[in-house]
């Protein structure tokens, strides 16, 4: 496949390029859920990110993404392999389709082993290759439920385990789940939403200047993407750098007492169930902090966190006119308004 | 003379509307692989086979490699696009042998999508995506290239159908071929071999596109055009200075000009930019408009020709750009009437011959496990599944089992015990249908409470995935203010601002209510109407006002539904309860619910019940 389209050349949408930046800073944060007409530039987005993060190391022939230093359990290539079959490779970013099934998404009994040499081994499947990188569900709000469950109890766990067919498995899972779709053709149950860390809308560009920007970058890449990756190459380094350089520093960003006070009020006033909401504003906060290399959090990231951590938390109240980024944008003025009487 | 498309030799006028159609042929020969594809909009017939046979012929006539023009039906499985495995080599060999999924077989050329308007969803996410990325990923993993371009044949006839909008979105032409004559539609071997002959070769074409330059203004007039549509799709604009790029490819020029891009707009959007638009046309007034645009061939003149009678100027006539937008924000409201799946009356009319789709309990819908007992009679074992059970067995059923060193084949044992089948979930899900009185004085009042019904019941829907519709009748006519859907956002849009007030063709609104769950059916899913009325009607279905037709009529309608096995619930909105409406209500065996004061919670209670109790079916 062609390089994908670089990150940095996207125009415009910039919440939704901070809300994938801070994914992939933070894994734990829960993944990101872009939701938008078509053609905004969701999977483009999406697939130019594995592009930035720094590669992992891995060993050649493994099947599970393992991690040389911690090896799954079931992955007999890691087991055995001297270093010397060490090797660097690309984050995956695996793409989840539409229709595929649950054998695919968690792997099965592998047929042609059985088959050939009548071993009963495991297949690896979607979720093993996604580990330790990225797992795209285009159209998440048609995916059947029974796999988005499945994906979202991974995603959170970080462990598939596969209790089928005589086999009995577990490896290790972890990616940044990211899932995007279009809310007019069918909206996501609400327990599942509220999965997902961070939420936001993407539209198209309305003016026309960055329409034409649009066109005519997307045309320079389609003629010849590698003179357009080489003219964005600068870019791309300095956002990857500070990918890694956030990663390593996201740990160690303090979050002051008054900022968790701040945020307590902000999801009180939502009336946001659950510690979730809290819990992702605050690994949402930090990892902003890291992105833009500061040591501690400030009001204003946790500011420009709030509608992307908690508008898609909000409980619905189909008879209310405005909608929740309008609610969220509300609360976040009263309680930014008067802060320092709480503190 | 290489643009022989729209401009034949004046020997034998060829039909503009069909010069179009070989032009858009030309297009997508030249362009197979870089563009999406073509939605071709035509009923199955003589001249649709014609335009299909051209692009064979052309195709045929290409100089170079063949390029694959593979018929795919839409039915096709997710499973056999991408490639998977081949069971029979599987099964002689002994070992998985896969297949070339059929969008890699097409590469380098098309596929020809029959009905692409059943295609389903997954499949057409599956296309989608191919179609972005130049390749497939295939069961095995194994990467393909599929670069191709689709050629969907649209059926549609009516509201109830359309693309999956994952595919319609990224298809470039647009092209309409109902309403031509087969005789107008030419087809011959030598026709097409001229088409064909300037045409860069095959493997030369993206280079030959690419190194045409694009002036900054006709991007901006292209970037104006796709922001006028609705939804103001990107895809648009990127596909218009694509298609512009084409059509000076197949001139041989070494710049688009205006006159390109107004010929891309009227393959892109199937209408012509006019600036001088017939305000006729913006009118909006429905039942002529589809008319107008079907008997109408696009006027011979596209707004482009004004640059060719000022000489061979290279140069962008930057007043044919701003011409250009603006007629683009002009027809507005002419795009948003194209935008909508329903364009003629007498398509919609014309109930007969409609594709199946009649509900078929599960033996649809998403694969949703395996089992080992058929979940219906005469089910297929799944073979993949059923091998997978055996395997593990094979070395006890059979010592010997294991590849011989001389090859022979060894034979695998399978018994009833290891076959599985795939178990389909189709959801039972509901479609409430609302027909909600518009008329007279508390009209106002009703509709709110109607809209608060349908919100709620849209609210707590996402469970149960039933679906909300809703037609108001006032004046002469019913009018559908809300297709069948699941999307709160949707309905909010579309709820805000509904008129009231006038008389009451209740007859007209049953007969919608009735065409509406006849769609809801043949999608497989269990229509319940809803009519929120006080049951006087006065207006008959030709649209007179005589209150004892306007009764018969009703009735007549409501016993049809009753008879077609819809179920329904009548809510009496008047203040007073009268016979005539139970009457009503016993005719079209509809649960019957006096209801003075209306309310959004004593509606929304008694559908979400109804809907729960017929879930079930």
């Amino acid at each position: 496949m062609a390089k994908p389209y670089p990150f940095s050349a996207i125009v415009g949408q910039d919440e939704m390029k901070d809300a994938l930046l801070m994914a992939a800073v933070e894994p734990a944060l829960g993944g990101v859920l872009v939701f938008g007409d078509r053609g905004t530039g969701k999977s483009t987005a999406v697939r130019a990110l594995a592009e930035l993060v720094p590669e992992l190391a891995g060993t050649s022939g493994c099947r599970y993404n393992c991690d040389p230093a911690q090896p799954a359990e079931p992955c007999r290539v890691c087991a055995t392999a001297p270093k010397s079959e060490r090797i660097k490779r690309r984050a995956p970013m695996v793409d989840l389709p539409l229709g595929a099934t649950e054998d695919r998404v968690c792997g099965a009994l592998d047929i042609e082993k059985a088959l050939v040499s009548g071993e009963r081994a495991f297949e690896p499947g979607l979720l093993a290759k996604a580990h330790r990188g990225f797992l795209y569900v285009d159209e998440v709000n048609l995916l059947e439920d029974h796999l988005v469950d499945l994906l979202l109890d991974v995603a959170a766990s970080g462990v598939n385990v596969v209790e089928r067919e005589g086999l009995s498995v577990r490896h290790p899972a972890r990616f940044v789940l990211v899932g995007s779709g279009n809310p007019e053709e069918g909206e996501l149950r609400p327990q599942l939403l509220d999965r997902f860390g961070l939420s936001v809308d993407v539209a198209s560009p309305r003016d026309i200047a960055s329409r034409i920007e649009v066109l005519k970058r997307r045309d320079a890449y389609e003629q010849d993407p590698d003179a357009f990756h080489a003219k964005w190459a600068r870019e791309e380094q300095r956002l990857a750098a500070r990918i890694v350089a956030g990663r390593k520093a996201v740990g160690s960003v303090v979050l002051t007492e008054r900022l968790m006070i701040m945020m307590a009020h902000l999801c009180m006033q939502l009336g946001v169930d659950g510690l979730r909401g809290e819990l992702t504003l605050m690994r949402a906060a930090r990892a902003k902090a890291a992105l833009d290399r500061r040591k501690e959090a400030t009001v204003e990231d946790v500011l420009a966190v709030a509608p992307m951590a908690l508008r898609h938390r909000l409980r619905r109240d189909p008879l209310d006119e405005a909608g929740s980024k309008t609610r969220v944008d509300r609360a976040i003025s009263e309680v930014a308004g008067a802060p320092a009487g709480h503190a | 003379m290489p643009d022989l498309g729209p401009d034949p030799d004046p020997a034998t006028p060829v039909h503009p509307r069909w010069g179009d159609a070989l032009l858009a042929a030309q297009v997508l020969v030249a362009g197979a692989g870089l563009i999406g594809g073509v939605r071709l909009r035509a009923g199955a017939g003589p001249v649709r086979d014609r335009w299909l046979e051209m692009m064979g012929l052309m195709l045929a006539a290409r100089p170079g490699t063949a390029q694959p023009y593979i018929r795919i039906p839409s039915s096709s499985a997710a499973g056999r696009l991408t490639g998977g495995i081949d069971i029979a080599a599987t099964l002689t060999s002994g070992r998985p042998v896969h297949e070339k999924g059929l969008l890699a077989r097409a590469d380098g050329g098309f596929i020809i999508l029959g009905m692409a308007e059943r295609l389903a969803g997954a499949s057409a996410a599956i296309i989608g995506r191919a179609l972005d990325d130049g390749e497939t990923i295939g069961s095995s993993g194994t990467r393909q290239p599929s670069r191709f371009s689709i050629v969907a044949l649209d059926e549609s006839t009516g509201e109830d159908e359309d693309l999956p909008s994952a595919l319609a979105d990224r298809l470039t032409l647009d092209l309409r071929l109902d309403g031509l004559s087969i005789h107008d539609a030419a087809c011959d071997p030598d026709l097409a071999a001229t088409l064909v002959r300037d045409l860069p070769d095959a493997a030369a074409s993206a280079q030959a596109m690419g190194g045409i330059p694009v002036a900054d203004g006709l991007l901006e007039a292209a970037a104006a055009i796709s922001l006028a549509l609705p939804g103001g799709p990107i895809r648009r604009a990127l596909d218009l200075v694509r298609t512009a790029r084409i059509l000076a490819m197949i001139e041989r020029r070494d710049e688009v000009d205006g006159e390109h891009l107004a010929t891309a707009v009227r393959l892109c959007l199937g209408m012509t930019l006019n600036a001088s638009e017939q305000p006729a046309e913006s009118q909006p007034t429905e039942a002529d408009q589809p008319e107008d645009r079907d008997d109408q061939p696009p006027p011979p003149e596209p707004p482009g020709h004004d640059t060719d009678s000022n000489g061979e100027t290279t140069e962008v006539d930057l007043s044919d750009v701003d011409m250009m937008v603006a007629a683009a924000a002009a027809s507005r409201a002419v795009l948003a009437e194209l935008d909508r799946p329903d364009r003629s009356m007498a398509a919609k009319m014309a109930r007969t011959g409609k594709s199946g789709g009649f509900k078929s309990g599960s033996r649809r819908g998403r694969p949703a496990g395996i089992v080992s007992r058929p979940p219906y009679n005469e089910a297929r074992p799944d073979v993949v599944s059923t091998l997978r059970a055996a395997i593990p067995w094979q070395r006890l059923r059979n010592p010997d089992f294991a590849l011989s060193a001389d090859g022979s084949v060894p034979k695998l044992r399978i018994l009833p015990s290891d076959f599985r089948y795939i178990r389909f979930r189709h959801r039972t899900e509901s479609t409430a249908i609302f027909a909600v009185d518009a008329s007279g004085s508390t009209a106002m009042e009703r509709l709110a409470e109607a809209k608060g019904a349908i919100e709620l019941l849209l609210g707590d829907c996402y469970v149960r995935r039933d679906q909300v519709a809703l037609i108001t009748f006032r004046g002469l006519t019913a009018e559908t203010l809300l297709e069948p859907t699941r999307s709160l956002v949707r309905a909010k849009r579309s709820l805000t601002g509904i008129p009231g007030g006038g008389p009451t063709p209740l007859a007209g609104a049953i007969r919608r209510s009735l065409e509406i769950a006849g769609m809801v059916q043949r999608r497989g899913q269990s229509p319940l109407i809803v009519y929120l009325t006080d049951g006087s009607g006065n207006i008959a279905l030709d649209g007179k006002a005589d209150r004892v037709r306007a009764r018969e009529d009703a009735q007549m309608l409501a016993r049809q539904g009753a008879a077609l096995g819809y179920r329904s619930i009548l809510i009496d909105i008047s203040r007073r309860p009268r016979e005539t409406t139970r009457e009503l209500a016993r005719s079209m065996q509809a649960q019957y619910c006096p209801l003075p004061n209306v309310s959004a919670s004593a509606v929304n209670a008694i559908v979400s019940a109804e809907m729960q109790k017929g879930g079930g079916q």
